[in-house]
């Protein structure tokens, strides 16, 4: 049995026939190529999957497709805008908040969520509301600190693939 | 925060190496572009799934496919009867890609099929018809010694297979690989001096029996291959692991391929921790090659946690003797080791490191490594390393509160210096023990007595060191220059730590240009040179050393082309900023772009340098931990308040990755000392395969490490550089449990110490009369 199902995903606008039975995470990476989701467990326990629904995160391995229909899904692929990281991501990059990357999109759309809707959290309820992205390699520190500095507002944002610049000029009359 | 102690001046005048760089590939990860195993796939793929042994220990005595053959989407399907007899090594796990025989533990893989899609190759499992005679099985690492226990057979004869092993330490040790009459699969003894006078010469003498749990690496991207085998004969795959020309000579040789035409591209690799290697390569090569078609086989969380290869569970006697003064005379240590289904686990090593810290003057040790039906073990960074530690650190803790000495202080005064011998004889290089210790003794944490808290919640601080050998392998790099003056590097070693950064740091060193005129490729199998398992810490210690060599010859060319434009030697040539010129005229210079230039139309040709070799030799790290805790007696929960993690690092050439792999390795620490542990039913199946129920450290659950670097220089690295990956991970769980001890006034024996296990404890001790007091007692 097929499903029709329109949504929009990174601000374009999706139509395509799914299973009923076909997760969220599966359509993303399978369908749409997509693959900034993680899967990292399947059962919701470690966050790699995160992608917003209508701005609020949830687990895409635990979302069927067919629940997103008519939704705003925002993956990590989605979060800069134009050429700029968004503040999360630039603030991860920054404090070297990756280690080997694969808890990072999940992380980051986490975090740019709840930072939205709780600008100003203490230590302990940051470390609270970011609980469910598990990181292996890091022990959260980095990513503490770039969280941190998103909050205290001293985030220097960065650009997607920056001009080179030239190193040094060619002597005159050459 | 981290602080970097001891940086001579000179080092601080490098360009690039030895400053905090953010890695170079930030940016990719943090918009979803860095591709992982799973996220590759090609057209016409199909999907394969595994059917496991349901039983901890079964002859197989038939396997039917055909109906499966028949199901929906279904291509084809695999078991051990595609594998050639004479490439299958009967006791090595990463040979054993099917059950032959045999199943030996519950969740061995026995057949597999690919589909068209997922769903056809999970339903066609239920197709497979395998016909089992469960045996008896045993689960127990002692009771698998017994002289009745269940005997774990794996067929006849063949060498077992230390390879991975092999990876991580350079330091050789000499287990005896024995018969498979019993399931002891291997032991291994070292010996000094005299025992028995050693500990008649001790004033006190401590001693415990410890235990670990069997953990898992639980890097978060679970095993992932994708295979290609093509018309030509050609087999290309895509794999998540840490080797990948580890993965191409596994793969090589089990399907009878020639080297060449297995090409291995290894992926981008989420987490590795000395736990991915070959396991599942192979699988999706049999059924691409059996199909014809590309084929990707991704794991599920429970299938890592039932079937990969974790950590082992083991069993530690150590009894230390000490005079009065603090000088210790005699250790002896025995360490069993669960290595599960098949050989191969670090029991030598454990052993050994038993006594690598301090100078024992009269030394006892020896390993069993024991065969049960559980899923077999493998690497895990510092394999074995923690275990040892827990148990020896702990019994040093408790030699030094009996004696009355400071914990820092009893160590500074045994530890191990250069010229020290470990237990296998092999005389150590310039270490950083006695470094390390002095930081710890330095550190306010360490300097400010601990304070109990006003909350009726006894506090206690404890403190550990622990070592690690380190990989020192052959390594190779290639490094072009470009036609716009900037440089290309081309390695072989799988990105694993931000290590790509550190290689650039070190070309964009030695080539004076700035760190974005340099950019690291990792080549598949036949394009890159040769490069190590990113295993043992060993890919930053050796690939610097083959980078510098690789710039070095690539300057030599360039400066040939240069001395010929400026009308000078080549010896005259100095160079910066991406120009070079000559000595007595440093006016007049010529950039590396049209040193590209013209070298192209020059007799030396493009430029490309090339650099191999290996290290002179290995060069241990030291590392230390001081923890203070806070423990609820009531609920057995502990509550971290300080953890400070000190590491010597001979020259950190990122400090910023380096401390992150003090941090993250000292967190892991904190999952062996609190939280995780691989449970089996009776059974012999795991009741814990996800990640609800084996439950690693949350951002809520740890505090910030305090990562201290200390640089005691090894000559033999690049600019000083050691191994860094590993060392952090050792003496954290020995540090927490023997915090825990100390709040409670009890000796504690165990990882993890879950709240359960520190509750039972507890009424242990108050059954016995026994607590808050002397845990040494």
């Amino acid at each position: 049995m097929d499903y029709p199902l329109q949504l929009t995903v990174n601000g374009v606008a999706v139509k395509r026939i799914v299973e009923p039975q076909v997760r969220l995470l599966d359509f993303l990476r399978e369908d749409l190529g997509l693959t900034g989701a993680k899967e990292g467990c399947g059962t919701g326990d470690c966050g790699a999957c995160t992608i917003m629904i209508d701005g609020d995160p949830h687990h895409s391995c635990l979302t069927l497709a067919v629940e997103a229909e008519g939704a705003e899904v925002t993956t990590v692929e989605g979060l800069a805008s134009g050429d700029m990281l968004n503040e999360v991501q630039s603030a991860f990059v920054t404090a070297g908040a990756t280690q080997c990357g694969i808890c990072t999109p999940g992380f980051v759309v986490m975090a740019t969520a709840y930072l939205r809707d709780n600008p100003n959290p203490t230590d302990d309820e940051l470390r609270m509301g970011v609980a469910g992205n598990l990181c292996r390699c890091t022990g959260y520190e980095t990513i503490m600190t770039a969280l941190h500095s998103v909050i205290d507002g001293k985030v220097e944002l960065i650009e997607v693939a920056p001009e080179p610049q030239e190193l040094v000029p060619e002597p005159e009359g050459e | 925060m981290a602080k970097v102690v001891e940086r001579p001046q000179e080092k601080t005048a490098l360009r690039i190496g030895g400053k905090p760089v953010s890695r170079v590939d930030g940016i990719e990860n943090v918009t979803g572009a860095t591709k992982f195993g799973a996220d590759f796939s090609l057209p016409g793929m199909l999907w394969g799934a595994i059917l496991r042994s349901p039983h901890a220990h079964a002859r197989i005595m038939s396997i039917d496919y055909s109906k499966a053959l028949e199901a929906p989407g279904v291509v084809a399907v695999a078991t051990a009867a595609d594998f050639a007899e004479d490439v299958v090594e009967p006791t090595s796990r990463p040979h054993n890609v099917f059950a032959g025989d045999f199943a030996l533990f519950l969740g061995e893989a026995v057949a597999a099929v690919a589909a068209v899609t997922m769903e056809d190759a999970e339903a066609a499992l239920e197709l497979i018809d395998v016909d089992y005679e469960p045996l008896p099985h045993v689960l127990d690492p002692l009771a698998s010694m017994e002289a009745d226990a269940p005997v774990i057979r794996h067929g006849d004869g063949g060498e077992i297979d230390r390879t991975e092993m092999s990876f991580h330490s350079s330091v050789a040790s000499s287990a005896e690989d024995l018969d498979e009459s019993g399931n002891v699969s291997s032991q291994v003894q070292f010996g000094r001096g005299d025992i028995e006078e050693g500990f008649a010469e001790a004033d006190v003498v401590k001693e415990g029996r410890f235990t670990a749990a069997m953990v898992h690496q639980t890097y978060l991207e679970p095993h992932a291959a994708l295979a290609d085998y093509s018309p030509s004969g050609d087999l290309k795959m895509w794999v998540t692991s840490q080797g990948q020309f580890y993965v191409r000579d596994t793969v090589a040789r089990l399907l009878k391929l020639p080297t060449h035409k297995v090409i291995v591209q290894g992926t981008a690799i989420g987490g590795g921790f000395g736990g991915k290697m070959t396991l599942l390569a192979p699988i999706p090569a049999i059924l691409s090659k059996k199909a014809r078609r590309p084929v990707k086989v991704v794991w599920s969380r429970s299938e890592e946690l039932v079937a990969a290869n974790p950590a082992p569970q083991s069993v530690i006697d150590v009894k230390i003797g000490a005079k009065q003064d603090g000088t210790i005379t005699a250790l002896q240590g025995r360490v069993v080791m669960d290595t599960g289904a098949y050989p191969g686990s670090p029991m030598s090593t454990a052993t050994m490191l038993l006594g690598s810290c301090y100078v024992f003057p009269n030394m006892e040790l020896e390993g069993f490594e024991v065969l049960t039906n559980k899923v077999s073990v493998g690497a895990y960074r510092a394999p074995g390393a923690p275990n040892s530690a827990h148990a020896v650190e702990n019994v040093m803790n408790w030699v030094a509160q009996e004696i009355g000495m400071d914990p820092v202080d009893f160590r500074l005064k045994n530890a191990i210096t250069e010229g020290g011998r470990w237990p296998n004889g092999q005389p150590l290089p310039d270490v950083g023990a006695i470094e390390v210790l002095e930081a710890m003794k330095s550190h306010p944490v360490w300097s400010t007595p601990l304070e109990q808290g006003s909350n009726g919640k006894p506090r206690g601080r404890g403190a550990a060191i622990g070592c690690w050998s380190g990989g020192a392998g052959g390594s190779a790099a290639t490094i072009k220059l470009e036609a716009d003056g900037s440089f290309s590097v081309l390695v072989g070693t799988i990105n694993l730590t931000g290590n790509t950064t550190s290689i650039a740091q070190v070309a964009a060193e030695e080539l004076r240009v700035p760190l974005e005129y340099v950019s690291v490729h990792q080549g598949d199998t036949n394009e890159a040179p040769f490069g190590p398992v990113a295993g043992g810490s060993q890919v930053t210690y050796t690939m610097s050393l083959s980078t510098a060599a690789a710039a070095e010859d690539v300057l030599r060319q360039m400066k040939a082309v240069a001395a010929q434009r400026l009308g000078t030697e080549a010896d005259e040539i100095d160079f910066d900023d991406g120009k070079m010129w000559a000595q007595s005229d440093p006016d007049r210079y010529v950039t590396y772009r049209r040193i590209s230039d013209e070298a192209v139309g020059s007799a030396n040709g493009p430029i490309i340098g090339t650099g191999h070799g290996k290290p002179e030799r290995g060069n241990p790290g030291f590392a230390g931990t001081i923890a203070d805790v806070e423990v609820d007696t009531e609920t057995g929960l502990v509550t971290i308040l300080n953890l400070v993690g000190v590491q010597d690092a001979g020259f950190a050439i990122n400090p910023l990755s380096v401390k992150g792999q003090i941090q993250g390795g000292t967190i892991q620490g904190v999952g062996y000392a609190l939280l995780e542990e691989i449970v089996y039913d009776d059974d012999g199946r795991v009741r814990n395969p996800g990640l609800l129920d084996y439950r690693l450290p949350t951002a809520a659950d740890v505090p910030d490490v305090d990562a201290v670097i200390v640089e005691k220089h090894n000559p033999y690295g690049w600019k000083g550089t050691r191994i860094v990956g590993e060392p952090s991970i050792v003496p954290p769980g020995a540090a927490i449990t023997s915090a825990i001890s100390d709040a409670l006034g009890i000796p504690l024996h165990n990882m993890p110490l879950t709240p359960e296990r520190i509750v039972m404890a507890l009424r242990d001790a108050q059954a016995n009369g026994r607590s808050n007091g002397n845990p040494s007692a």
